[in-house]
């Protein structure tokens, strides 16, 4: 590309065009994320049940917790490391910066839950539902979209179901909402919202 | 407004290519944009000089791991300086 050349009008907007469809998104870098905390939570609530339901373990609670801390822990190592900022579009800032609050009020909602006598899971459920369905629309990506719908369904499952079964209903939302969306997106190609 | 009287920091096609490209992305790093703008790293240096001394992008240089890391942010200057090319050009155009 010549360097000083002046440029016609037509000229000009060909570079601009083809310039900005160029920085393109590669949203594939947006799965690691969803399949960590997929798994984690997932996991987590299965625990959960078997414990409550099988053993008279008495702190059935544990794995939430544990995994939690697996996960924030997993997740800084994963942002500094492997996503050190090099070209970054708005687009995954907004939605680095949308996790990252969805996180906080993840935590402040169970602590609140816990300390009022409330299973939960319900609003965990609504916190997931809003960062997926975000996350959807704006990548443009249906089956996170759809995750996101399933999150608010799950959610009002919650309210109708034996607290005993609420985690369970949690589990497999996640699986639903979070690992299966999170693997179709890491198979997608690389450029899908352009 | 003729076109010859176009901004002429921005009005050259590597210039131009940079300055899209932070339009679009929050911050930009040197391979990026020697990927989009297809010329050579010293040409491109160059170009970036150009428009960091034009107050036009802010320029960060860090290390990633034990290389250089250039990493490239449009400035509010920079990004009216854009628009108001982008609308120069559209004008012209009869857009």
């Amino acid at each position: 590309m010549p360097s000083e050349r002046a440029l016609g009008p037509e000229e000009s907007l060909e570079i601009i065009s083809d310039a900005i469809l160029r920085t393109r998104e590669d949203i594939r870098k947006n799965s690691y994320p969803l399949l960590l905390w997929g798994w984690l939570v997932a996991s987590a609530s299965f625990l959960f049940y078997v414990l409550v339901t099988i053993t008279t373990f008495k702190y059935y609670f544990l794995p939430f917790p544990i995994f939690a801390l697996i996960g924030v822990f997993s997740t800084i190592v994963y942002y500094r490391k492997k996503m050190m900022p090099g070209t970054q579009t708005y687009l995954q800032y907004f939605l680095s910066r949308l996790w990252m609050i969805l996180g906080v009020a993840f935590f402040l909602t169970v602590f609140v839950s816990i300390n009022q006598g409330l299973p939960p899971f319900a609003f965990t459920l609504i916190i997931a539902g809003i960062g997926t369905l975000v996350s959807g629309l704006t990548m443009k990506f249906k089956p996170l979209v759809w995750g996101g719908v399933l999150f608010f369904c799950a959610s009002l499952v919650c309210v109708f179901v034996a607290d005993d079964l609420k985690v369970l209903v949690h589990g497999v939302a996640i699986i639903a909402g979070y690992l299966v969306p999170g693997y179709l997106l890491k198979a997608s190609p690389s450029q899908a919202n352009q | 407004m003729s076109f010859s009287e176009l901004d002429p920091v921005l009005n050259t096609p590597v210039r131009l290519a940079i300055v899209s490209v932070l339009i679009k992305a929050k911050q930009a790093d040197f391979n990026h944009l020697l990927e989009i703008t297809k010329t050579t790293q010293g040409n491109l240096s160059h170009q970036l000089k150009k428009l960091n001394e034009a107050g036009y992008i802010g320029i960060e240089k860090t290390f990633k791991g034990s290389y250089p890391h250039t990493i490239c942010r449009l400035t509010p200057k920079g990004k009216t300086a854009f628009e108001r090319y982008v609308q120069a050009i559209k004008k012209y155009l009869h857009l």
